[in-house]
């Protein structure tokens, strides 16, 4: 595998790496040593640095490397300082996730000085620098050898190294660090404001876009090292599946959140498939990982390469899906795939192409990173908030039309009820009513028995058919037909009043027939319950308004106990709300009597 | 004496002829459906002594061929028995001049009704008068409980307090008040005392 992608590497570099000595001349600030650099590695891991140091040293196969297997990894640089004073140099190794690293400065045959560091050895210089870094003092007109051992536990391994001025070191280093905490700022108010957005709206989006940011987060912290901010203790061991678990995240949920604000899925099913069935295989190897015994091992190198692998595909395959969607002409496939393009160029220009040795590489290759991650976290935080706000305006549509199908549906059971009524009370009047006449009419004198119960059974059919039929009041008729309807029920228990003031001329027969049926209503009720003396109505118009008045001096009722249970006053509520119409009750079981407000607008 | 009988269902127009055979001599009875009937037929309107026509005819504007009767033919006297006992349909027959109404189980009043009305007379049966009666009914244009709350605001009283007086709630007394000024056409409180003291003192 390993042999296979270098390869590929070599294939694409075509730049030599001809191990040379370094001269130093202390005018350049910055040097990438990687091309200068000579490897050896000790398949005994028994090796100490006088014995390899004479061992038979060989070139660096390209300017990328993924380390070592299973055997630790020696790396040898020739310095030489032709000028005539001292310098001082740092020698900075870009990555905090180092195991163990052993540096050895010779002069010679003599060993001037030892340097350990790596995240065994607990380094608090760590949690600053992110990365590994030695103080060099390169007398002049001397030669040195730089021997480093590193012990990486199999974990694949840039062999970048840079040597630095240590004023510019300083510069950067700071900030670095300020960059870093400015992002790690960003990144926590990013995912928790998604987070908590998620739980009050409920868009999957802000879900996706949470669980992808805090695998960016844990991938990040488990590279720049802030396991060992946060706990203290050398946590290399388990901050390699922690970084799995971190790619992982990212790797499963990117296309998934692309995919709420982009229709990819739908628009290259076959290709998508394929895509989760790498990933889920990325997550099986995951679970491998977890057990110590394969983890320490050379299944931990093979993880490594297969999840790099795949996340590059995922990555760049997602570019390609947006460039696609970019001919849907969709708005946010065109922004995303800006974006994209962006992160991809920063990527390439930072971390791929110095990688493969077309261009100088950058000590401080986490800087872009962030800064690539803070536009990421802004345009995504921007892209979701517009994907919110159409999901209200939506939800809002939706309410409406809603509520527009309550009210039609409202409105036809009412008009239903209405039809039947009128149909059962039409045949009641006309046909029953009149053959009824007819019957008592033609019967003999002598029947008196019959035609008695013939009468009262006419007389219930009217009275009956009178409360069915639909008045269908026209405008003309409503002052005579609400009169009739009120005096009707007048008796010495109870009396009726009715009095019109200023009533406009309804044009409307179902605001008029609503009017009709909510007065039967009110009176049934008065009737039944109020135990009343006294009842009044009062129709009064004003502006456009129409208003009903009903007052009783009957014993009340405790209106919120009735508010779902009374049949009349739901109906006159759905009456009321059909027509855009109020209704206030006033109230109470004290014997005060009722007063009820109907209003409707005209 | 030819009496027209205009109504829709059969049985009770056959039964209301026979009624009418039996009771007078050489009368002659012509049954018509609806009015379309009525008038391709090309009825001599001056030949006849009674219309009797129902109120309802489906798909017809019953008071629109009354009128047109009434109008053309003012001799013709014309009797309504209708299933109706409804004031805006009586009212209207009352306004056309109509010189009789009879509701259709007033069976002991058709003979007395027809005799007084082929006589030129007038007949509304008592159960119908009763119904025009409600005409001339005159309410009070205050309820009481719209009195109670003028006499508090006469005395002085703010909208909560008459609200806590009489157990209803302010925004019932603000309307409530509202509908007095729009009945009485008064809109200041000056003028609602002024019309207390004028009407209740």
């Amino acid at each position: 595998m390993k042999r296979v992608l270098l390869i590929i590497v070599l294939i694409i570099s075509f730049v030599l790496c001809n191990a040379k000595d370094i001269n130093i001349y202390g005018t350049l600030d910055e040097i990438d040593i990687a091309p200068y650099c000579l490897e050896f590695i000790d398949k005994t891991n028994e090796l100490n640095v006088f014995e390899v140091k004479n061992e038979n040293w060989k070139e660096l196969e390209g300017s990328l490397d993924f380390g070592s297997v299973k055997y630790v990894q020696w790396i040898k640089f020739n310095i030489s300082n032709n000028t005539d004073g001292e310098i001082k140099k740092v020698l900075f190794i870009p990555y905090n996730h180092i195991h163990k690293i052993d540096l050895f400065i010779f002069s010679g045959d003599s060993l001037l000085s030892i340097g350990k560091q790596g995240t065994m050895r607990n380094d608090s210089s760590l949690r600053f620098n992110s990365g590994h870094s030695f103080n060099l003092d390169l007398k002049s007109c001397q030669k040195y050898t730089i021997v480093i051992k590193y012990n990486h536990l199999y974990r694949p391994l840039r062999a970048s190294t840079f040597l630095i001025s240590p004023s510019r070191f300083e510069e950067i280093n700071w900030q670095n660090h300020r960059l870093l905490w400015f992002w790690r700022g960003a990144f926590l108010f990013a995912i928790i404001i998604s987070l908590i957005i998620y739980f009050f709206v409920g868009l999957r989006l802000f879900l996706y876009y949470f669980i992808l940011n805090a695998g960016i987060g844990i991938f990040m912290a488990s590279q720049l090292g802030d396991y060992f901010i946060f706990f203290n203790v050398d946590s290399t061991d388990i901050s390699t599946l922690v970084e799995f678990g971190g790619a992982i995240m990212v790797t499963f949920f990117f296309p998934l959140f692309l995919n709420t604000l982009v229709k990819i899925r739908e628009r290259n099913k076959l290709v998508w498939n394929i895509m989760y069935g790498f990933i889920y295989f990325m997550i099986v190897i995951f679970v491998v990982n977890i057990f110590p015994q394969m983890r320490m091992g050379i299944v931990q190198y093979y993880s490594h390469i297969y999840i790099i692998i795949v996340a590059t595909f995922v990555f760049l395959l997602q570019l390609i899906f947006l460039f696609r969607s970019v001919f849907y002409k969709d708005i946010n496939a065109i922004v995303l795939f800006i974006v994209y393009c962006f992160y991809v160029g920063t990527v390439l220009l930072n971390i791929t192409l110095p990688n493969l040795g077309f261009m100088p590489g950058n000590p401080f290759v986490y800087n872009s990173l962030l800064i690539i991650s803070l536009i990421e976290i802004f345009t995504f935080m921007i892209l979701m908030g517009r994907e919110a706000l159409n999901v209200y305006k939506d939800r809002a549509v939706l309410k409406k039309k809603e509520e527009q199908h309550q009210h039609e549906m409202m409105l036809s059971i009412i008009k239903a009820q209405e039809e039947e009524r009128d149909r059962v009370g039409r045949t009641l009047h006309d046909s029953i009513g009149g053959s009824l006449a007819i019957i008592k009419q033609n019967l003999r004198d002598e029947d008196k028995n019959i035609k008695r119960i013939l009468s009262k059974t006419i007389s219930v059919v009217r009275s009956l058919s009178h409360g069915l039929v639909s008045p269908m009041v026209k405008q003309d008729e409503f002052q005579d037909e609400l009169k009739e309807l009120c005096y009707m029920f007048n008796s010495s228990r109870l009396k009726m009043h009715c009095y019109f003031n200023n009533w406009p001329e309804i044009e409307s027969e179902e605001i008029t027939t609503h009017l009709y049926r909510i007065t039967q209503e009110l009176i049934q009720n008065a009737l039944k319950h109020s135990n009343a003396r006294n009842v009044y109505f009062q129709f009064i118009g004003e502006d456009g308004t129409a208003s009903l008045f009903y007052e009783d001096d009957g014993i009340g009722f405790n209106y919120d106990e009735n508010d779902n249970k009374g049949l009349g006053l739901r109906n006159i509520r759905n009456r009321l709300s059909i027509m855009n119409g109020t209704l206030t009750i006033d109230s109470s079981l004290g014997g005060y009597g009722t007063t009820m407000i109907l209003e409707i607008k005209l | 004496m030819k009496i027209v009988i205009l109504d829709d269902h059969s049985l009770f127009s056959q039964g209301l002829g026979e009624i009418l055979k039996d009771n007078f001599e050489r009368v002659d009875i012509v049954i018509y459906n609806s009015i379309d009937e009525l008038t391709q037929q090309n009825l001599d309107y001056n030949s006849c002594d009674l219309l009797i026509s129902d109120i309802e005819l489906p798909g017809e504007d019953i008071f629109v061929f009354l009128n047109y009767v009434k109008s053309n033919f003012p001799k013709l006297p014309i009797l309504v028995i209708s299933m109706h006992n409804k004031l805006s349909v009586i009212r209207r027959c009352k306004e056309l001049n109509i010189e009789g109404y009879i509701l259709k189980d007033d069976h002991n009043l058709i003979i007395k009704v027809v005799k007084e009305l082929t006589n030129g007379g007038e007949y509304y049966s008592p159960k119908v008068l009763k119904t025009l009666n409600i005409l001339s009914i005159k309410e009070n244009v205050l309820t009481p409980k719209e009195e109670q709350i003028i006499t508090l605001v006469a005395n002085g009283k703010s909208n909560q307090e008459i609200a806590d007086e009489l157990f209803i709630s302010y925004n019932t007394i603000k309307t409530h008040r509202k509908n007095i000024s729009r009945k009485l056409q008064v809109y200041t409180v000056a003028d609602l005392i002024k019309y207390y003291y004028e009407n209740y003192l």
